[in-house]
Formats: C-alpha cells, structure tokens, sequence
C-alpha cells in the first residue's frame, strides 16, 4: 500500500495555561462578570507535519520543552490537535509509560492482567501467554506478591514484559529505555531490533542520539514547537548536536559565594563564556586592594558541574615572587590554562589570601563559568588530546 | 466487503471500506461511521483512526469525522438507525460481528476494571464484602427505629420494614453511582493521560460496580419479603423495567457531572447537598400521603421518585401511592421518563464532546 501508516497534518497544540484556567464555580461565575476574559494559550506545537512509511523507524528528537512529548501524545490519542489531523493507518499502542494502571495493591500476577487488559488482551489471552511474561520478566517467584513489595526494577520488568506482547503496526516509545539498568537497556534494544525486522512501524522520541543513528531510518528535529529538520538519522543527529553548541549559554554576571575580609578583592573577572577546542583558557583579573597588604597569594580552582574540582593551583605553586600591593593599588594577573576540560559547564573559584593561607582577603566561589564543547565526550574529568595508533604489527 | 469480513476475526479493528468509497453497502459504512464517532479516537483497539480537529474534517477511506459538532454526530447517529432498519438478513451478521468487534476493547477494560476495583473495596476490612450488605441494613436500623419506633411513622403501610429497605437501597444506588461516577474522571486522571482508551469506561466500571451491590442488597431485601413473607404478584414483572429506567438515570448523570467536574471542582461538594436534600425531597422514610397532594404532585415528577414508588408499589404492596394515582392516569409517567430520555441523550453528547479534552484537564 502507498498509503503512509502515519500521516500527520499541519498539526498544531496550544494549552490554556493551567493557573488562569477557571477551575471553581466560584471562580467561573466571578470572571462572568469581567468584560475582557484574560486566556493565555501556550503553543506546544505549531504546523507540524510528516508522513511516516509502512515499516519505518522514525527518531522524534528535540530539546526539552520542545513539544517531543506533546506530539507522541497526539498521535497517541490522549491529546486532540487544536487544528490539523492525524491518520493512523494501523492498530496503535503507545509506549509512553510502562506499567500503566499498575496497582500497587495488587499482587503482580493481578497487575499482569490489569495492564493486559489496558493492552487490550482478553483474560484468556493473557491465561495463554502468562507464563511466557513471567519467564521474560524472571520473577517466576514474586508472582504472588504485592507490587508494592517489588523492588522498582522489578516493576519495570514485568511491566516491559506484558508490553512486548502487544501486538501492533506502530509503536510509540517515549524514552521508556531511560529507566531499568544496563542489561535491561540491552534487552529493550534488542526487542525493538527485533520489532523493527518484522517490520512494525516505530516511532522513537528521544535524547539519545547514538540511539537515534543505530536504530532510525529518519528523524526529525522539533525545535520551538516547530520541526526545523527532517532527514536521514545522521544528519539529525547532528543538527540536534549542534542545537547545544552555537549559542554560549547566557552567563548572568556570577554572583557566587563570596567571603573575606576585602582587604584586597578581585574587581575584573574576565573568562570566555565558551570554550572550543581550543588550546588554552585564559583567566584574565584584576584585584584591587583597599588596605595595605603584604604578600598576598592568588588562587584559582575549576570545578565540573557535578561540583568535582578538575585543577587548581596558586601564586605560590608557580613560584611567583611575592610583592606587598599598597592601598588603591590595582593588581592584574592573567591565568593560561591548557584545555583539558570536558565537555559541559565549569566553574571558577578565585582566591587571595595571605602567605600562610590563614587569612583569607578574598573566597569567590563561582566567581566566573565557562561551557567547554568538544568533540570527544568522556564521562572523565579531564579530555586532554590524546592521540592512538593503530597499526598490525 | 469479503475481506472486511475476514479481517474481522483479527483483534484490531479494519475501517476500511474497500479502494472506492462507496463500495461497501450503506450499512457497514454506517456502522463504521458510528464506530468510530463511538470510539472517538481514544480508542488503541481502533485500527483505521482518524482524529481531526474542529478546523476541518480528514478522512481515511470513507470514514469522515468532526470534532465539537454535536448535531452532525446526532445525523450519524439516526443514519446508523435508518439503516439498520433497512438491513438485509446478511448484512445484519455482518453488522453483529462489527459491533462485537467494536465493543471488545471497550469490554476487556471494563471487566478487568471492576474486578480491580472489587479486589480493592474491602482490602484489608474484616467484613470484607459484608459491608456491601451490612452498610445499608444499618442504616435502615437507625431509620427504622428513630421514624418508624419513635415517630410512627408508616404505621399503615403493610410491610413497612421492607418497603423501607428497598427505599433506602434503591436510592443508594442512585447516590453511590452519581457520587462514585462524578469524581471517577479526575480520580483517575493518570491513566487519561497516559493512554487512550474509551473514556466512558472508566464511569461504566464504577455503574457496574454499584450496580454489583445493588444486587447482593436486593438478594437481602428477597430474604426479608419470604421473611415477612411479602405476597409476590404479577406485577413484580415491572420490576426489571423500573430498573432500567434508574440505572439509565444513574449513568446519564455520572457521564453529566464526572465531565462536568473536570471543569468545576465545586461539583462533588455541591452534589453530595443536593443528595441530602434529594433523600428528604424523595419519599424514601415516610409514605407520600403524609404530604399534602399539589406538592406530592410535584414531589412524584423526580423521576427518582416515581422510580422508588413504582417499584414499592409492583415489588412490596400495591398500597402504595404512585404517580398514576396522584395524577389518576398512567401516562402521567412520560414526564418522569422523559426526563430520564433527555438527560441520557444530553448527558452523553456533552460527555462526547468534552472526552477529547479529559486528558488535559483532568
């Protein structure tokens, strides 16, 4: 059949926004009496439309917010388009929360046949394949236990396992892959691998993007409520990458945790905001003292986002000779650090304090913050350039 | 149509009428077109589903739908009618298939969900399902002996313990439907929004779940007739009709104020007055002769009024003061059950309509 199993178009989604929305009587009759109604309408998605093929492996991707998840519902039929229309060509079964309906309650063998029947599997289908659920989810022994007893991975489980039964032409999955742990991951993966040689239509809404090239055949790419790319997997993937990297992230003027006795503070704070692949990240400062102060030491740390500290050091470290700044005296110092960050947002700790490090004239925590963007994403601290070779002996 | 047929032995559902629009024959077309106006789009058993938006209608073979227009969705709906009417012998088969087809999801939920909700009612109570049973024979006590020992009330009535009892249940069942139907929507907003299925599910579930104990109680009312040992006459043959008309009345309301409440969250609070009012406006404790005739001749108009009495009247004792005899003629009977008619028929194409937005706003 030429005809695509999902055709959506011109789509579009606006919410009333929910804390203007008169929800009392009291408050419906109280506004009947206003001449001017003040409705705001958020716009979740905006003429949105794309045919997806018999068989295809469709990546929905897009940044939080973007109305991803909006657009699954629609086509999930939970939410009506408030204009366009979506025609689904096939039985439909959405993926977008496991173990939907599940009763904590109830044991886990009650729940299999709850969730079955949401599934829309009769209590004799469910009695057929009950086994097989089980079998896929091992929990042969908690059957009988109250769910409320199941360790959460154990929910998820069984939950996946009564859902691989469904039998449909499209399924929605709504990142459902982001829970359970690694060797349930693989063997989500491995079902939808599976699903996808049988030639059931997929559509995919995700973060993920090596997911997104090893799985779809095409993807496309919401951005403000709007798809601003469609196209082979590949390319997507790399649109969306690049969603992350043009703009630097506004960095309001950091106001971190200051402290100190200010006898000598730093007054300019000047750090790029974006750090490519460049060789080196240069701090440039200025301190300003408003005592007299002798042999002050100047420090910095950097720290990752998780709070880590990635390097640091001070003026003493480097061996720096130490001159006593007279009040009004302006001091300038220039850091060059080589770019071993990773990839992701740092911070900048500054520092003066005496020679002893007893007391301190200035403790600027977060004083600046940089975002590091670079090709090579390690889960370490530090990506320095590291070169291989790989050559047969 | 050959393969129309075929395909509905598969558990998902085909809409489709064959390449040419029009080649199916007038009834399955209707058919289609009514199964999915039913199914609304918020059913997964669905398999050809089309959902549009009020700015235009879309179509997937012949099937054509629109969202928000009532009175278009009414024509469907006495097109369906007329040609059912019109229906051959085997389009008729055809058509019983479609229907049993079109139900099976719907059915599925539904029995998966009253049993759900009978494994969790009584969890963890001592009584367990007594209750059930238990609850309104208290309370027929306490009624029984402030008004009845007390006040003398019914003193005339014969059998007044039972004709009280069966007052008291029917009108339970009445105001555990409406209050249970009302707030089963937003109570169950999870599930809304997480997956699409016929909304009038979730209040069919809590009907026949109310609609289970109602008929355990009438199990205790028939222990107390062959007690009292309460004469059963031919006219008990009424009964399932009368039955009828309250579960329809109980159901059109619960579809009326569980859409309604998703909007207006003062409804339950609302409700549960005006049932404390309904109980002393219906004549529940005392026999409609105590009051004056021009208001009972009002007071019988509430359709649950008349309900409660005709029932006493073909269940316990014929001494019973009925509309027909407030009114001395039957026919009187159409206001009542008009009133019922018009508020199915109402309450369900308001629920309709709002279905498609239950999920943002429950």
């Amino acid at each position: 059949m030429a005809e695509p199993m999902i055709r959506v178009t011109k789509v579009s989604k606006d919410f009333l926004l929910p804390h203007l929305r008169q929800t009392t009587l009291k408050g419906k009759v109280l506004n009947m009496f206003r001449t001017s109604r003040t409705i705001e309408v958020q716009q979740a998605l905006r003429d949105i439309s794309f045919d997806v093929e018999r068989g295809e492996f469709l990546g929905v991707v897009g940044r939080n917010g973007s109305g991803k998840s909006t657009l699954l519902k629609i086509l999930a039929g939970i939410y009506m388009p408030t204009h366009g229309s979506v025609a689904v060509g096939g039985k439909l079964v959405p993926f977008i929360e496991l173990g939907v309906g599940f009763n904590p309650e109830l044991t886990g063998r009650e729940n299999v046949y709850l969730n079955g029947a949401l599934l829309g599997f009769s209590k004799s289908e469910v009695d057929a394949m009950y086994d097989d659920i089980v079998a896929f989810a091992e929990l042969e022994e908690s059957m009988d236990q109250k769910l409320k007893n199941y360790s959460s991975g154990m929910q998820v489980r069984i939950a996946f396992s009564v859902a691989t039964r469904a039998k449909a032409d499209v399924l929605l999955i709504d990142e459902v892959l982001a829970v359970g742990d690694a060797a349930f991951q693989r063997k989500c993966f491995e079902h939808f691998r599976a699903l996808k040689k049988s030639g059931t239509t997929i559509v995919f809404v995700t973060h993920d993007m090596d997911a997104v090239r090893e799985f779809c055949d095409r993807a496309i790419l919401i951005e403000n409520c709007s798809i601003v790319a469609q196209g082979s997997a590949e390319d997507v993937a790399a649109q969306y990458t690049e969603l992350f990297n043009p703009q630097p992230p506004a960095t309001p003027p950091a106001q971190g945790k200051r402290r100190g006795s200010g006898a000598i503070r730093y007054s300019v704070v000047d750090v790029p905001a974006l750090l490519r692949d460049e060789g080196s990240l240069s701090l440039e400062l200025e301190a300003v003292a408003e005592q007299d102060v002798e042999e002050p030491v100047y420090g910095f740390l950097i720290k990752n986002s998780s709070g880590t500290t990635v390097l640091g050091t001070n003026s003493i470290l480097k061996r720096q000779p130490l001159s006593s700044v007279s009040k009004g005296e302006r001091v300038r110092l220039t850091w060059s650090v080589p770019n071993v960050f990773s990839d992701g947002l740092h911070h900048v700790d500054l520092t003066i304090t005496d020679r002893q490090g007893l007391a301190v004239y200035d403790h600027w925590e977060e004083a600046a913050s940089f975002t590091v963007v670079k090709e090579e994403k390690s889960p370490y601290i530090v990506t320095p350039d590291t070169s291989l070779v790989i050559a047969k002996a | 149509m050959d393969s129309a047929l075929h395909d509905s032995s598969t558990i998902d559902e085909q809409a489709h009428l064959g390449d040419a629009p029009g080649a199916a024959n007038a009834s399955l077309e209707a058919l289609i077109l009514i199964s999915s106006l039913l199914a609304g789009g918020d059913c997964i058993a669905d398999a050809a589903r089309v959902r549009a938006a009020s700015t235009g209608p879309c179509s997937v073979g012949s099937c054509t739908r629109q969202l928000g227009q009532g009175d278009r969705w009414i024509r469907a709906r006495l097109y369906f009618v007329w040609s059912i009417l019109r229906t051959r012998h085997r389009d008729l088969t055809a058509l019983i298939t479609r229907i049993r087809i079109r139900y099976r999801y719907p059915l599925i939920l539904l029995r998966a969900m009253v049993i759900t909700d009978f494994k969790l009612r009584y969890q963890a109570s001592l009584l367990g399902y007594l209750w059930t049973i238990l609850r309104p024979l208290a309370i027929f006590s306490i009624l029984y002996i402030v008004f009845v020992k007390f006040l003398r009330l019914g003193a005339s009535t014969p059998y007044f313990p039972v004709y009280l009892l069966f007052g008291i249940v029917v009108w339970g069942f009445f105001v555990e439907a409406t209050s249970q139907g009302l707030t089963t929507l937003v109570a169950r907003a999870d599930l809304l929004r997480k997956i699409s299925f016929p909304r009038y599910v979730l209040i069919l579930s809590v009907a026949a779940s109310v609609l289970i104990s109602f008929a355990l109680n009438m199990l205790v009312i028939a222990f107390f007739m062959v007690l009292m040992s309460v004469p059963v006459r031919v006219d008990v043959l009424w009964l399932p009709l009368l039955f009828l008309e309250l579960v329809a009345l109980s159901i059109s309301l619960a579809f009326f104020l569980s859409a309604l409440y998703v909007r207006f969250r003062d409804l339950n609070y609302i409700w549960e007055v005006c049932m404390q009012a309904a109980f002393y406006a219906v004549p529940i404790l005392y026999p409609l002769t105590l009051i004056p005739a021009r208001y009972a001749r009002i007071l019988i108009l509430n359709p649950m009024a008349q309900i409660i009495q005709d029932a006493r009247y073909v269940l316990v004792t014929p001494e019973t003061e009925t509309i027909s005899q407030l009114y001395s003629t039957p026919w009187v009977r159409v206001i009542p059950v008009g009133i019922t008619i018009v508020l199915v028929v109402a309450s369900v194409i308001y629920f309709r309509r709002q279905s498609a937005s239950f999920a943002e706003e429950a």
